[in-house]
This record gives structure tokens, sequence and C-alpha cells, in this order.
């Protein structure tokens, strides 16, 4: 095998596990944000549990996108270096803005709000998550104004071969960017709802105790994930007409229609001169898949969003069961969206500029092979582990969460659990 | 311009050693201070608070690096291929081991996790040696991995015995201020214990760098040998204040001694730098924002370092 493949394995493989888990996180913050401004403004004790009990799920979750995210954040150096020699002056500025602006804040405050619980005053403490929210968005932004430079290169300008910065406004209204983040904040949306409407389901049909919980977190799901659904189809046939405009090729193979396919060849050859300018044409397959299946889970919340009315979503059951069924769907429906706007992109690394194979390192393919075997045996091992802790708390209810456990109970973080 | 970015990295990779070298050198000491389970939780919970706050540092040294210098993350990265591969798996793997300890009630899941933890951050305190061994010996030519000799010689060992130990002590005495009574006994003798020796092993790592490995130009060698005696007289005094019971006085001079690698590599690669960083458009337009959020991150820091100053007691939160 040879570095670019290699190379391209490693990246797919490390952001397909980092989107599964920050994808989760960004739904589960705003969502836990808000149960706690409830339970701040009118101190009922049932907004407590929902926050601690969703809040914990959200921190087990979190450790994977940060473990995940650092490993990536070095790969960029690692494996593509002709990407950094060519366009690591403009490329290189969001990663860092990223870095400093948000993701420096929402580190510092996830901790002090994690260890902050009856320590520090409950306004404050409730500021802690906002801010950890807002800061969680922003960094989501700087990524994907990195991602969407790739996609299609503006705000800069070519100096004696070297590209350099030249706007960073432009950069942020990248046409590339809009609507591929308020799509990815509405799948964020979409996944957190799912989470809540799928677990809080789980209880109600085993009927554990804290039905209270559990029914109003199923409403808060049932409700935030069609007011995602919608959203997402809404930015996600927006994109597309952004993307005809910038990445025609991208277009017609994920729409495999012959007549668009020969109208971008045309306009490749114009563009580029001779070459083989398309994507893959199997990611027609994952645009399928993602796209009937954001209709599904929108159809299928939206009649559970009616069923809410009298509780007949409980009391019929079977919904209870296709939302348990559903909860897992948002996040591969996440990785088929980003295989189809990343593998979508080939052959270029930078649209126009750059062509993957050009970007790649100059690294013996024996040291990317052993770096592509660790990462993936360790952080696939701890994916596993994650998702098995996830689900472990999941079934055990809000009764006895970590969060807000003193140094004094020790014990009864150790007893609870058997 | 490029001076300012050039501060601000070495800012925050010195930064860097200094508060995650508490958590470093707390995972180092973890089974050695913490008889059974529940002391080794004081201890986690110790460093617990600053813990996301503390990598993030790094996290910030590789946006900087990627956005002002993209030339040096490119050689620093590729050129040392093998040893930041293996370091980015050490650091997952310490991580995973704070993280996930204390997630099921089973004293053997917690013992395992713990063992790993030791075993990780003993590890990634070696890594970093290596790295400041490897980089101090110059990095290797563009579109080249620095060969075994360089990245696991002799050289770059000692360095890695050098921040094992330097580490060691520098959480040792962080562990001194965030603990009370036995346990806060404990860690100050582990502190007197390891101090000496880190001075004597960073003497040693510096003198054998002047005269094998770096390269023979008085503007290199004085500099980064200057550099190296104040760090090993800083722990000698860090020593002397242990034993005097004068520990906020110990931690500022072992915080500079654990930063003083970092100047030692920039110093060493002062000629290499400048050629590295993004052209002046880029950095002019950058700039402004991200030292206008600079502020703001300080101010957090100091906030989370404010907000929990209070000694672990029983009252306070546990979770990793």
């Amino acid at each position: 095998m040879d570095t670019l493949l290699l190379a391209r394995l490693q990246f797919a493989t490390t952001t397909s596990f980092h989107f599964l888990f920050v994808t989760l996180s960004l739904g589960l913050v705003v969502l836990v944000a808000a149960m706690q401004t409830v339970y701040t403004i009118t101190g009922k004790s049932v907004y407590a549990r929902m926050t601690k009990f969703w809040g914990t799920l959200y921190v087990i979750n979190y450790a994977l996108g940060i473990v995940t995210g650092l490993v990536m954040e070095f790969q960029f150096g690692m494996n593509w270096s002709g990407l950094t020699q060519a366009a690591g002056n403009v490329f290189g500025a969001p990663l860092a803005l990223e870095t400093l602006v948000a993701f420096f804040v929402e580190a510092t405050f996830l901790g002090m709000w994690i260890f902050g619980w009856n320590r520090l005053p409950k306004w404050v403490h409730l500021a802690l998550i906002w801010l950890v929210a807002v800061a969680a968005y922003v960094s989501a932004l700087w990524i994907l104004a990195a991602n969407a430079f790739l996609q299609h290169p503006v705000g800069y300008a070519a100096r004696d071969g070297v590209v350099v910065l030249t706007d960073l406004k432009a950069l942020l209204a990248n046409i590339s960017l809009t609507d591929a983040f308020l799509h990815v904040a509405s799948a964020a949306a979409l996944a957190g709802g799912m989470f809540l409407a799928g677990i809080s389901s789980w209880h109600l049909i085993k009927r554990t105790s804290e039905t209270e919980v559990f029914r109003r977190s199923l409403r808060w799901g049932v409700v935030a994930a069609p007011a995602g659904g919608y959203s997402i189809i809404h930015f996600g046939f927006l994109q597309e007409v952004a993307i005809e405009q910038y990445q025609p090729m991208k277009l017609a193979v994920m729409y495999q229609d012959p007549h668009r396919l020969e109208l971008a060849r045309q306009a490749m050859l114009q563009r580029f001169g001779q070459g083989d300018f398309a994507p893959p044409s199997w990611i027609a397959v994952p645009y399928q898949v993602m796209m009937n299946g954001a209709f599904v889970l929108t159809l299928t919340t939206s009649v559970c969003l009616l069923l809410l009315f009298r509780n007949w979503i409980a009391r019929l059951r079977v919904p209870l069961y296709v939302l348990l069924a559903m909860a897992p769907l948002p996040l591969v429906l996440v990785v088929m969206g980003w295989i189809v706007r990343e593998v979508g992109r080939q052959p270029w690394a930078v649209y126009g500029l750059l062509t993957t194979e050009q970007a790649a390192s100059p690294i013996p393919p024996v040291l990317v092979l052993a770096s592509y075997i660790g990462f993936t045996l360790v952080l696939g091992a701890l994916v596993v582990l994650d998702y098995w802790l996830i689900v472990k708390f999941a079934r055990r209810g809000p009764r006895h969460t970590p969060l807000g456990t003193t140094v004094a109970e020790p014990a009864r973080d150790r007893l609870m659990a058997f | 311009m490029d001076v300012v970015w050039v501060v601000l990295l070495g800012l925050l990779l010195g930064g860097y050693f200094v508060v995650d070298g508490f958590d470093i050198g707390t995972g180092v000491l973890l089974r050695r201070l913490g008889r059974g389970e529940g002391e080794r939780r004081m201890l986690i919970t110790a460093i617990g608070p600053f813990f996301l706050g503390n990598e993030v540092w790094l996290v910030a040294v590789g946006g900087v690096l990627s956005g002002a210098f993209p030339l040096v993350e490119d050689r620093v990265l590729g050129g040392l291929y093998p040893l930041v591969a293996a370091g980015l798996l050490i650091w997952v793997l310490r991580d995973a081991a704070v993280w996930f300890r204390s997630r099921q009630p089973s004293l053997r899941w917690r013992a395992g996790w713990d063992r790993l933890l030791v075993a990780a951050s003993t590890a990634f305190a070696a890594f970093w040696g290596m790295v400041v061994g490897a980089a101090l010996a110059g990095l290797p030519e563009p579109g080249t991995t620095a060969g075994a000799w360089q990245l696991t010689g002799p050289y770059a060992l000692l360095w890695a015995a050098v921040l094992v130990t330097l580490f060691a002590a520098h959480g040792a005495i962080f562990l001194v201020a965030r603990l009370r009574d036995d346990m806060a006994t404990r860690a100050r003798e582990r502190a007197a214990r390891l101090l000496r020796p880190a001075a004597a092993l960073l003497v040693l790592a510096v003198g054998a760098g002047a005269v094998f490995v770096l390269p023979r130009e008085w503007s290199v060698v004085l500099p980064v040998t200057g550099v190296g005696a104040l760090a090993a007289g800083a722990l000698w005094a860090a020593d002397t204040a242990v034993r005097a019971d004068r520990h906020a006085r110990a931690l500022v001079l072992s915080s500079a001694a654990v930063a003083s690698p970092v100047l030692m590599v920039l110093l060493r690669l002062a000629a290499q730098l400048p050629e590295g960083t993004a052209d002046a458009e880029t950095l002019r337009t950058l700039g402004g924002l991200a030292l206008a959020a600079l502020p703001l991150a300080a101010a957090a820091q100091a906030w989370m370092w404010r907000a929990f100053r209070r000694p672990v007691d029983a009252g306070t939160v546990v979770f990793f």
C-alpha cells in the first residue's frame, strides 16, 4: 500500500470516530444547558435530576470527542505536509483561531462545570455550561471554515507560488461554510433529540423508576429531533444549490444523472484541461442513505410529536420501540454525510489548487501504516469502551449520577453501582 | 510580528510544560503516593478541576504551529514522525485512564486504569524528553524523517530521564499545595527526594549536549547552557525551599525549571524558526483576532485557578 492511500484511510478513520462523538456533544450540550436553566429558574428537582443524568452521558461522550480531536489536529502536520506547504498559510489560520478563540475556553469551562457542582454559585455554574455550549459552536464554526476552504478556497491570494491569507471575513462568508454549518448544527439537534428520546423510551418500556424524568426527557427529545430534522433537510438542499456552483462534478456524481455528468465533464475540461476530475461514483450510495435516512427520521419524529398529545406516545408503546431502535441512526447519517462531502471533493485536497496526491507527506509507507494501525486499534477500542459505558450509565438511570459527588461520598459512588 | 508569534509559541509550550507537568507528575507518582483506591482518587481529584484546562495548552500550541508556523509544524511533525505518533498514542491513553478509571465501582477496574495512568504518564514525560533531545540535536532537513539514533539514542534517552524526574518532582510540589495532612507530607518527602537528582540529571544532559550535540557556535552553546545552568540552580533552590516548608516558592522555582527545556529548544532553533513563519500578510490578518482572544483565555484560566484554589477536602467534588 502507498503512503497516499494509508494517509487517507488514517484521516477518514480518525475523523469518522471524531464526528460520532462531537455531533452528539454539540446536540447534548444545548439540551443539558437548557435543562439546567429550567432548574435554576424553577428550582424543581426533576430538572436537577435530568441535568445530572444527561450531563453525565454528555461528559462521558465528550471524552472520546477530545481524544480523537487531539490526534486529528496533529495528523494534518504529520501526513499532509504538501497541504501545509501550499496552503498552510490560509488553512492553518482557522485551526489556530479555533484553538485560541474557542477550544481553550471550552475545555477550561467544562472542567470548571464538572467540578463546580454545589461549589460555585448556581447562576455562575449555569453560566459555565452556556459558555461551554457557545464555545463548542464557535469551535465547530472555525473547523468547518477550514474545511470549507478546502472545498471552495476563498479569502486568499497567490503570491510567488505561495497562498497567503488576505481576508478572514471571506473565510467566514464562504458559501461552502454557512449552510454546511447550519446543516451540522441541525444534525446535532437531531442526534441529541434522538438520544434523549431513545434512552427515555427504554426506561418507559422497562417501567423503571423516575418516570417523571423520562416522561419529560422524551418530550424534549421528540421536540428537538424533528426541529433538527426539518432544518437538516432545508440546509442540505440549500447546500446542493451552492455545490452546483463551486463543485458541479460532485453534485453530478451524487445524483448519478447522465446529463449533469456530461455538462460537468465539459466544465472540468474547460477549467482544468485534460484529466479525470470526478470523485468515485460510489458516493451516490452514502448520499442516498443520508438523505433517505433523514427523511425517515424527520417523518417518524414528526408523527411522535403529534402523539405527545395526551401522552399517546407512551400509551401506544409502539412509538417507544421505534424511537429506541432509531436512536443511533443520526450518527450513522452524519458519517455518511461527511463521506459525501470529503470523498466528493476528490481528486482535490484544496479544490482547484492542490490535488490530494500533491498534499500527502513524503513519509515512508511503513511509518504511516504503523501509525494507522496504532491509532485505529487504540481509538477503536476506546470508542467501543465509551459506548459500553454510555449504555451502562444510560440504563442505570438518574439516581446516583457521578456529577456532584464529593470526596466524602466515594463509598456511595462505589456502592450504588452494584 | 514574527517575534510576537515566536514569543507566543514559547509561552504556550512553556506554559504547557508547567501546567500539564502537574498532571504528568501526579500520574507518574500516583501509585507511590497513594495507598489504596481512596487515596489515589484524592490524588486525581487534586488535578481534576484543572486537567482539561491544562492539556488544552498543547492543543493551542498545535493551533499556533499550524496557523503561524506551517513549515516548522511540517518539519517537527514530519521530521520526528515515529516519535510524534507514539506521543499522540500515549497522550490518548493517559487521557483515557483519567476519564475512565472512576466510571466503574470495581476495585480491579480502577487498579487497572491506575496502572495504565502511571505507565502512560511516565511514557509521556519520557516522550517530551526525547522530543527535547531530538530538537536540541537539530530538526531534520525538510521532507526527511530523523533516524533512530536521533530519536532514541543515548542523548534522547538522557533527556527522557531528566524530564521523568523533573515532572515527577514538579508534580509532587504541586500536590503538597493541593493536599493535607499525611498525603501532603508524603508528597513533600517525595519532592525532597527527587529535586536534587533532577538537578544533577539536568546538568548532565546540558553538559553532554554542549560537548557532543549542539553545533559548535558560541551563539547557540552559551545561551542554551546558561539556561540549563539556571534551571539546575532553580531546582537546587526549590529543594531548599521544600525542606523549609516554603511551597509557593518551591512551586515557582520548579515551574521555571520545567519550562526551561522549551526555552533551550527555542534558543537552539532560533536560526531556523523565522524562516518557518507564515508570511507577514497572513500573520497580520490572523493576528488581531488571535491576540485579542488571548486575554480572554488568560482570564478563563485565572478564574479556574482561583475558583479551585482550596486544597482537596471532604467537600471537594470528585469526577475523574
